[in-house]
């Protein structure tokens, strides 16, 4: 068997007696790697520090861009490559998603060496960028067939591993970057390499794990319930179908404004700390701060996800709106640190519930079938606001400095506006309703293959 | 006690259930990469309360 063979949706089916557990892991190797990319301000310093051989150095703004620019290939990708990947199957994007990171790491490694900047941004940025969109909804649709009964516990369990892949990738790329400093290799080059071929072998993992279910396929004992919620839809709507509802634009906006508030406090959570609490929080501690925001990010989208299969999706987005609109709005007034920490953390976790929960909340409305594309079109509204959240932040904190006035009067305004940003995705998604039934995919337009339990 | 058989009585093979072994070796593989950089970060973090 050929590889191009063995990575054909076909030879993907499970086996009878394949545990449905085993995916979960393969979606993992896949998440806890593309999600490296929130790590990656450790190269920040490194990289500016980093001169040429005629001295010349990049400034903070260039370098900024190769976040940037993963971040909107990122979604871009995972927009244009989705309807791809319900044809061609979970195991051959995940290879194609693995083969494009390893391979942007390596051709970064080479522009560090080279000291070019465009190499940097066509590896990291461009080929890094499209392995991180593909990788993120490669796992999706194949956990939701698997795992009809608990679609936002494997949607939460994979996309938790997006949280969590910082929390590797930051003292890796550290650990690497102080092992080769004096061994006549460049330092940020030599990492750059190590984690294109670390990673292209754990994402590998995935590729040979990963399996779809054989038609049919449902889990022991599963009864799809006969007395469904009205927001759980037995039928399958296509992507571009569903880009034409009003439910599809509801989501996009609920997660747009869902992101925006968190990036918001993301953003800024260390100078924020010590801003607030100036004879307390030294710069140190305030780093602490961040690592409990990444624990309770990287919880909160296990957590809530599953929490959804129970309560539905509908009401754990309301709980973010109202639950968070007060907690974001009390926040700048809380003097004790402990209450404090504990809060933004739970903002947090409800920033990444909103990420693992949306899988589940589109399957809910559109089926199953084209989740995956559809998803990908949804994170579209990650890269708006991943724009829109720092912008709103950066202006005001702009707006204090120039008018010299300190910075701890800023910050209640910024958490006051993004509770603004909740209660208006409040009402957005209390729009939200059944999809129409002209919308729906007719039964003769479903593959055989697809005509699974969804 | 007896070995687990993937032929039932009536001589027809009935599929082989993935091992535990194979599910538990899977996950550690994952969650160990996990498991380090969560503990890694769980020291960082508590630096914000010992000041």
């Amino acid at each position: 068997m050929g590889i191009a063979s063995f990575l054909d949706r076909d030879h993907t089916v499970a086996k009878p007696g394949y545990s449905r557990w085993l995916v979960p892991p393969a979606a993992l190797a896949i998440h806890l790697s593309i999600g490296q990319v929130y790590a990656f301000s450790v190269f920040v310093n490194p990289l500016l520090a980093y001169h040429a051989a005629d001295g010349s150095a990049w400034s903070h703004k260039e370098v900024g861009y190769i976040f940037s620019l993963a971040i909107v290939m990122l979604g871009l990708s995972a927009a244009l490559f989705g309807k791809w990947l319900e044809t061609a199957g979970p195991r051959k994007a995940m290879f194609v998603a693995a083969t494009c990171f390893g391979l942007g790491f390596l051709v970064a490694s080479l522009g560090v060496k080279l000291h070019s900047l465009p190499l940097i941004y066509l590896g990291y940025g461009g080929l890094g960028g499209i392995g991180m969109g593909i990788g993120y909804i490669s796992p999706v649709s194949t956990l939701i067939k698997w795992f009809p009964d608990r679609p936002g516990l494997s949607t939460g369990l994979a996309i938790m591993g997006f949280g969590g892949g910082a929390m590797i990738g930051a003292p890796l790329a550290t650990d690497l970057m102080t092992f080769f400093r004096g061994s006549g290799h460049q330092p940020i080059a030599a990492a750059f390499f190590c984690m294109g071929i670390l990673y292209f072998i754990f994402m590998l993992f995935g590729v040979f794990t990963i399996r779809v279910p054989a038609p049919g396929w449902k889990p022991a004992g599963f009864v799809p319930s006969v007395h469904r919620s009205a927001m759980i839809s037995s039928h399958n709507v296509t992507v571009n179908a569903a880009m034409s509802t009003p439910q599809f634009w509801l989501l996009w906006i609920v997660l747009a404004l869902n992101v925006t508030a968190g990036i918001g406090i993301l953003e800024s959570a260390a100078p924020m700390l010590q801003n607030l609490f100036p004879a307390r929080v030294t710069v140190i501690a305030a780093g602490g701060f961040v690592g409990i925001l990444s624990l309770f990010n990287m919880g909160g989208r296990f957590f809530w996800a599953a929490l959804s299969d129970f309560i539905g999706r509908k009401v754990t987005f309301a709980i973010f709106f109202t639950v968070g609109a007060v907690l974001y709005f009390f926040l700048p007034s809380i003097a004790l640190l402990p209450a404090f920490v504990l809060v933004a953390g739970l903002l947090i976790s409800m920033y990444g519930g909103g990420f693992s929960t949306i899988p589940a909340y589109l399957k809910d409305l559109f089926g199953g079938i084209n989740v995956s594309a559809i998803h990908g079109r949804l994170l579209t509204a990650w890269s708006v606001a991943g724009v829109v959240g720092p912008l709103i932040v950066n202006a005001l904190l702009d707006h204090y400095k120039a008018a010299h006035q300190p910075l701890s009067q800023a910050y209640p305004l910024i958490l006051h506006i993004m509770a603004g940003l909740l209660v208006l995705g409040f009402f957005a998604n209390l729009l939200v309703r059944p999809v129409a039934a002209r919308f729906w995919m007719a039964e003769g337009d479903i593959a055989p293959v697809d005509i699974i339990q969804h | 006690m007896t070995r687990p058989t993937n032929t039932s009585l009536d001589g027809v093979t009935a599929p082989k259930p993935s091992s535990i072994f194979v599910i538990a070796l899977a996950w550690i593989i994952v969650l160990f990469p996990a498991g380090w950089g969560i503990y890694l970060t769980a020291l960082r973090a508590a630096r914000l309360f010992r000041g």
